[in-house]
Formats: structure tokens, C-alpha cells, sequence
């Protein structure tokens, strides 16, 4: 596997997993970034928007880390993910999920790591075909996984 | 659950492009613990601090 680019930043083309196994060890899975190549550059407003934008907060005064981040999903045939998400936000099942900037796979990648449910759904359809979803994912009060950093070791 | 520092999880991923690979996250630093927030007590009666003039 290749190593991790220098100075990357956690936050920067991120790239967001979860898993529904709870505990750290259950296989992920990629929450996709879907654009449609054919719109022109001119109409890809949402993409130019939060293409990597994301960030961990930590709460001054209370041990809680939240990960604001916004999925990107083509309109009409978002994908099973976005339906996976959306159940898990109605539902509020608390997921496993890591957040890397960039291939989780390289070498030295620093991930973020928080069992939690998506507190905020906020979707927006704008005039072109990507359908833009902001999330806020927060600690699980009845969920004992400590959040963590971690780095890819191999 | 508790993470202990220097664990080593090994994880299946499936990338959006649906090609699969198998990483070792070794945890380098903790910043949850096993907390949750309780509410504050509450109690009901009481004398109270006497009337206010």
C-alpha cells in the first residue's frame, strides 16, 4: 500500500465509512461522493462546495467529539447508501464510523473514529443533479466505544 | 467498549468504486471515554431559603 501523502490534514479530501458493527473491527464501507461528469463544471456548484469539507469538533466542557460532513449523491439513483443513511437517521441507529483524508488504505492515514448516530439531516436538491446531504454524527450516550485516532499501520 | 492505546483492529473496506482492501488501524490516541452525560439531580419540597423582601 502506498504511503500517505505529506501534510495531510484531517478534514481535507475526506473520506467518510461506517460500519453497522459496533466495536471497531466490523468491515466498512465508503459512503460515496457521486457527481455526474456529464454537467458542465459551471453547474457543479454543491460539488465545488463540500467536495472534502468536513471537520471534527470537540465540545469544550464535555468529553464529545462530533463529525459535521456532507454526502454527495446523484439524484434518482442515489444508491443504496444514501438509503442505508437515511434509515439509519430515521431510525437513529448508531453506526461506526471513520473518517480518513483521503484512501484509507495508505500507509500513515490518521482516521477518526466515532460510534454515533446522525443527529442532522439536512438535504438540498439544487437546480443541477447531485442531491447534497449535511450531517452532524454524534457520540451514542448509550454507546461505550471510546472515539479514538488511529492510523493505518498496514 | 474500551479502546486501548497501541490496538490494532483489523478492517475489511469496500471502497465506493466497490473494490475491497484490508487495513490495520492501530489506535494512536483516545479522546472519548466511557462517558455519558447524566442529568442533574433534581429533588422537589424543601424549606427553601425563606421569603424574599
Amino acid at each position: 500500500m502506498p504511503n500517505v501523502a505529506d501534510g495531510s490534514v484531517l478534514g481535507d479530501d475526506c473520506k467518510l465509512y461506517y460500519s453497522a458493527t459496533l466495536g471497531g473491527a466490523g468491515a466498512l464501507t465508503e459512503i460515496p461522493v457521486v457527481i455526474d461528469d456529464s454537467i458542465s463544471s459551471e453547474r457543479r456548484s454543491v460539488e465545488s462546495n463540500c467536495r472534502g469539507d468536513s471537520e471534527i469538533s470537540e465540545h469544550t466542557g464535555k468529553p464529545k467529539y462530533t463529525i459535521s460532513a456532507n454526502m454527495l449523491f446523484k439524484r434518482g439513483t442515489p444508491g443504496t447508501t444514501y438509503a442505508a443513511m437515511r434509515a439509519a437517521y430515521v431510525a437513529g441507529t448508531v453506526h461506526h464510523y471513520a473518517l480518513a483524508s483521503g484512501a484509507i488504505a495508505d500507509v500513515g492515514q490518521v482516521v477518526f473514529r466515532l460510534e454515533g448516530r446522525i443527529k442532522s439531516w439536512n438535504e438540498t436538491r439544487p437546480d443541477n443533479d447531485t442531491v447534497k446531504v449535511a450531517i452532524e454524527i454524534a457520540k451514542a450516550a448509550d454507546n461505550s466505544y471510546s472515539s479514538n485516532y488511529s492510523t493505518v499501520s498496514s | 467498549m474500551a479502546v486501548v492505546l497501541g490496538q490494532v483492529d483489523e478492517v475489511q473496506v469496500t471502497n465506493a468504486d466497490g473494490t475491497t482492501s484490508t487495513v490495520k488501524l492501530k489506535v494512536i490516541a483516545v479522546v472519548g471515554g466511557n462517558q455519558s452525560q447524566s442529568e442533574p439531580t433534581t429533588t422537589t419540597g424543601g424549606s427553601g431559603d425563606g421569603s424574599v423582601s
